[in-house]
């Protein structure tokens, strides 16, 4: 790759090695390729952590619905105790 | 290389946003390319398929971390080179041939003028080039076929420019040896 000689062998070569007939990717294997993929891909905002992502967790799980079902509880425990004292 | 710095630039850009649809775009540009490097490397179809899944499984994993600058070709043959290095690393004695392609493969030479002599002359590079070791493979394929400049390929094999230098001056004599410079080069009549 040195001088105008080498660059004509390596032209020669290079247009015999294209000619090498190389068959294209059977469509079936390529779409499961992209698939699978796909499936790797790390989506927008996965494995961060931000508040915006804690309050979406906290909305979509059940601990607020037992947060207040325990607060609740506890105060009409409370209220019953207190009447109880000073009723 | 068919895709510009600029366009590189741009969809490296869109693959660390992680925005959608950005790595279908790498796949549709590149993955022919990709696929005509393992198959010309492994010379085997069931193995370039599996190296080609794994390729594109690894490349979706760390696509979020390309660096600003990079260019994507490159980096996508640098991770198919070293899956097929791993899975050679395997097999200490391999004993398969490799598949002669000429039969299935749409050639644009073939054809009812194409003389004997000249697809003869094909099948004896095709042979000789599959008896090369990966490395002369490697280097024939990403500087010849691909067009790769010696720069550009060092960090593909991990080795400095005039290693490749070396290496493809290497490689270049053990293909003519097989065959003859002659027909190497198709320059005989």
């Amino acid at each position: 790759m040195t001088n105008d000689g080498a660059r004509t062998d390596d032209d020669s070569l290079a247009g015999a090695l294209s000619a090498l007939p190389v068959p294209p990717i059977d469509a079936e294997v390529s779409a499961r390729t992209l698939r699978r993929a796909r499936g790797e891909l790390r989506m927008r905002g996965e494995g961060t952590v931000s508040f915006a992502g804690l309050l979406a967790l906290w909305d979509a799980s059940a601990v607020p619905a037992i947060v207040l079902l325990t607060g609740a509880t506890y105060g009409a425990l409370a209220i019953v105790r207190m009447i109880e004292i000073f009723g | 290389m068919e895709a510009s710095a600029e366009e590189d630039r741009a969809l490296v850009g869109r693959l660390q946003r992680q925005e959608r649809g950005a790595f279908d775009e790498l796949y549709r540009l590149h993955h022919a390319r990709i696929w005509a490097f393992l198959l010309r490397l492994s010379g085997r179809r069931d193995e370039a398929e599996d190296l080609f899944q794994e390729t594109w499984s690894r490349a979706a994993k760390h696509a979020h971390r390309l660096e600003d600058g990079s260019r994507l070709l490159p980096w996508l043959f640098t991770i198919a080179r070293n899956e097929h290095r791993n899975a050679r690393r395997f097999l200490l004695f391999d004993f398969r041939k490799r598949e002669r392609f000429a039969a299935e493969a749409p050639r644009e030479t073939a054809g009812p003028d194409e003389s004997l002599d000249a697809r003869r002359r094909m099948e004896k590079l095709e042979v000789a080039f599959g008896e090369l070791s990966d490395g002369d493979r490697e280097v024939l394929v990403l500087a010849l076929i691909e067009g790769l400049s010696a720069p550009e390929i060092a960090p593909i094999l991990g080795l400095r420019d005039d290693a490749v230098r070396k290496r493809l001056s290497r490689a270049r004599a053990a293909l003519a040896a097989r065959i003859g410079s002659d027909d190497a080069t198709g320059s005989t009549p």
